[in-house]
């Protein structure tokens, strides 16, 4: 690259001057001008500032893999989940309306499948950054007052007011959410500045949500722990369910494939959960913390048997406890979760920090497949001692696009 | 400034206007497809035998901006590319960078044309080789598209679309005229 970046030949055809345009009204500074003129006379490589990245290092397999941006989904859905997250929670400009937004997904859109396939996004300024997708995707939503630009098919429902929350607006509804999924931090990190300076003239940040799981290298595939130490998302919709399409897409005409997103940040009380001894954790649960096996079975793929009971004819499974609670009622009761443990520093909390779990979930519909259940946790769930919901969000969440498609473009009509 | 003139002038007598069968597909990738059959368009003129990529100008309010792009020759032949307008702006010129004083870098309008040698390519950059506009005719939006024409030695002239971003570089710091 670089030899053909010096190859054009320095010809006289015109001598113009920067003196000379400037003749034309253009105001730059003096002190521009007043610059050393020997150093034009040097001779300089052509066009040499930015050069195409080059990976100077073999690219481990982890660090190469891509997750296709472009499909009839969204990415970062369905997708296993990654070792971490950034959630962008942003609010437009008032003066932004539906042919800006149309332009802000553009450029969103742009950016994202770029860095998708790990390559720089344009006019990128730390274009060695991207060369590592580490499985990077990129989702957008958008919130209730957004959707009724995308038109009726779009819609989502504002959560309901659950008992239990104690919502703070720090971490609120935002008109929009990009979610920003690898298995590198750093990755994540420059995906994250790059949108944001496309966003910069759109919208400002409300909130950034970071979150973990397991890192990739000691990933050994099995559900999630949270900071609890419980064993999480075992009972969780993937594309080998048959129901998973119908669970999680949404199915009308203007917006198959599309879906609904929603975010919870609950926090965890680690100050008082650490009072209390294994088998109270066990029993909060409904679960068996090394395997994470339900107290009635010994795997952890094991159907929960709630009506079991034990010798002196107490349930073995409380129906208080936490899966009693939320195990779906009926078969529109699921939805796919792909949370992540946060954990910023609070010198308010005795134990020096807010930690906790960013629950995502997607469905089809939330008020038939995610209210139902959150409302039965509001109403009795022994977990309640030490979670507290302080944020809460919903969106929509278009259809993936095909090749150098724009997220929501249709919808906007432009 | 007299290069602008020049090739203004040489429109206004009646060149025809020859648009890229690719100007649908600047700004996309470089697929093979259109590469193929940008190729077997290379007899006919320097335009046709320019493949651009990544296309996009600085937004700005007013005033001045910078366009950049990646230029790839996909012709057995020589492209000189001599200069660019658009609606966009009053005046464009080939600028260059040089290094300027303390580390700095400085832009200077290039003494001639850009020469892009067969089956090579040029990126025009921040910091480095790039057409600047002055004179800017209205605010350029980021996320709005604008065309900016190309214009070549042999008088054939190619359509680029350019995508408009948001970008704290690419700031305009000239060196004084040499020549003065």
């Amino acid at each position: 690259m670089e030899e053909s970046r010096t190859t054009m030949d320095r010809r006289s055809l015109f001598r113009v001057g920067a003196i000379a345009a400037g003749g034309a009204g253009l105001g730059w500074s003096a002190a521009a001008l007043t610059a050393d003129s020997t150093t034009a006379q040097k001779p300089v490589a052509r066009g040499g500032a930015t050069p195409t990245p080059v990976e100077v290092m073999p690219q481990t397999a982890a660090a190469a893999r891509t997750v296709p941006f472009y499909g009839a989904n969204q990415a970062g859905i369905s997708t296993p989940a990654q070792a971490e997250i950034s959630l962008i929670g942003l609010d437009l400009g008032p003066e932004v309306d539906r042919a800006g937004l149309a332009r802000l997904m553009r450029l969103l859109s742009d950016d994202a499948s770029r860095l998708a396939q790990g390559k720089p996004a344009l006019a990128d300024t730390e274009p060695e950054l991207a060369l590592s997708p580490a499985g990077l995707t990129i989702t957008f939503g958008f919130g209730p007052r957004i959707c009724s630009w995308l038109g009726a098919e779009a819609a989502v429902e504002p959560l309901p007011d659950f008992e239990t929350d104690r919502l703070d607006e720090a971490w609120g509804q935002t008109d929009l959410a990009i979610q920003i999924c690898a298995d590198d931090p750093l990755t994540i990190a420059h995906a994250r500045r790059m949108l944001l300076k496309d966003c910069r003239s759109y919208a400002t940040v409300r909130w950034i949500q970071d979150g973990y799981r397991r890192a990739l290298a000691t990933d050994n595939g099995s559900a999630m722990r949270n900071l609890m130490g419980q064993v999480d998302e075992t009972v969780n919709p993937s594309e080998a369910d048959p129901n998973f399409a119908g669970l999680i897409w949404r199915d009308s005409p203007g917006y198959r494939g599309g879906t609904t997103m929603v975010v919870r940040r609950i926090r965890t009380e680690l100050d008082t959960w650490d009072e209390v001894d294994r088998p109270g954790r066990e029993a909060a649960v409904g679960r068996k913390l090394d395997t994470g096996a339900p107290l009635t079975g010994e795997k952890e793929t094991d159907e929960a048997d709630f009506d079991a009971v034990d010798e002196v004819g107490l349930p073995i499974i409380d129906p208080a406890s936490h899966i009693a609670r939320a195990r779906h009622l009926s078969a529109e009761e699921r939805f796919r979760r792909r949370s992540y443990n946060y954990t910023i520093a609070d010198a308010s909390q005795s134990t020096g920090e807010d930690s906790g779990m960013l629950f995502i979930a997607f469905c089809a519909d939330a008020s038939k497949q995610f209210v139902p259940v959150q409302q039965r946790l509001a109403e009795m769930d022994r977990l309640n001692l030490w979670v507290t919901t302080i944020g809460s969000a919903i969106y929509t969440v278009p259809p993936g696009v095909s090749e150098g498609g724009v997220i929501a473009a249709d919808l906007l009509g432009v | 400034m007299p290069r602008v003139h020049r090739l203004r002038i040489g429109l206004t007598l009646g060149m025809a206007l020859l648009i890229s069968p690719l100007l649908a597909s600047c700004g996309a990738s470089s697929d093979e497809g259109s590469a193929a059959a940008n190729v077997e368009a290379s007899a006919s003129d320097m335009a046709d035998s320019l493949v651009i990529t990544d296309g996009w100008v600085k937004a700005a309010t007013d005033g001045m901006t910078g366009v950049f792009g990646v230029l790839e020759n996909q012709s057995t032949e020589l492209v000189v590319l001599e200069g660019a307008e658009g609606s966009f702006g009053h005046m464009f010129e080939l600028h260059e960078t040089v290094p300027g004083a303390s580390g700095s870098t400085m832009m200077q309008a290039m003494d001639g044309a850009l020469e892009i040698p067969a089956s090579a390519s040029h990126e025009l950059v921040p910091g480095g080789d790039h057409i600047m506009v002055m004179d800017l005719t209205g605010p350029l939006i980021s996320g709005d598209e604008v065309t900016v024409s190309l214009l070549f030695a042999d008088q054939s002239r190619l359509e680029v679309p350019l995508v408009i971003k948001d970008y704290a570089g690419a700031q305009e710091v000239y060196v004084p005229d040499e020549d003065k």
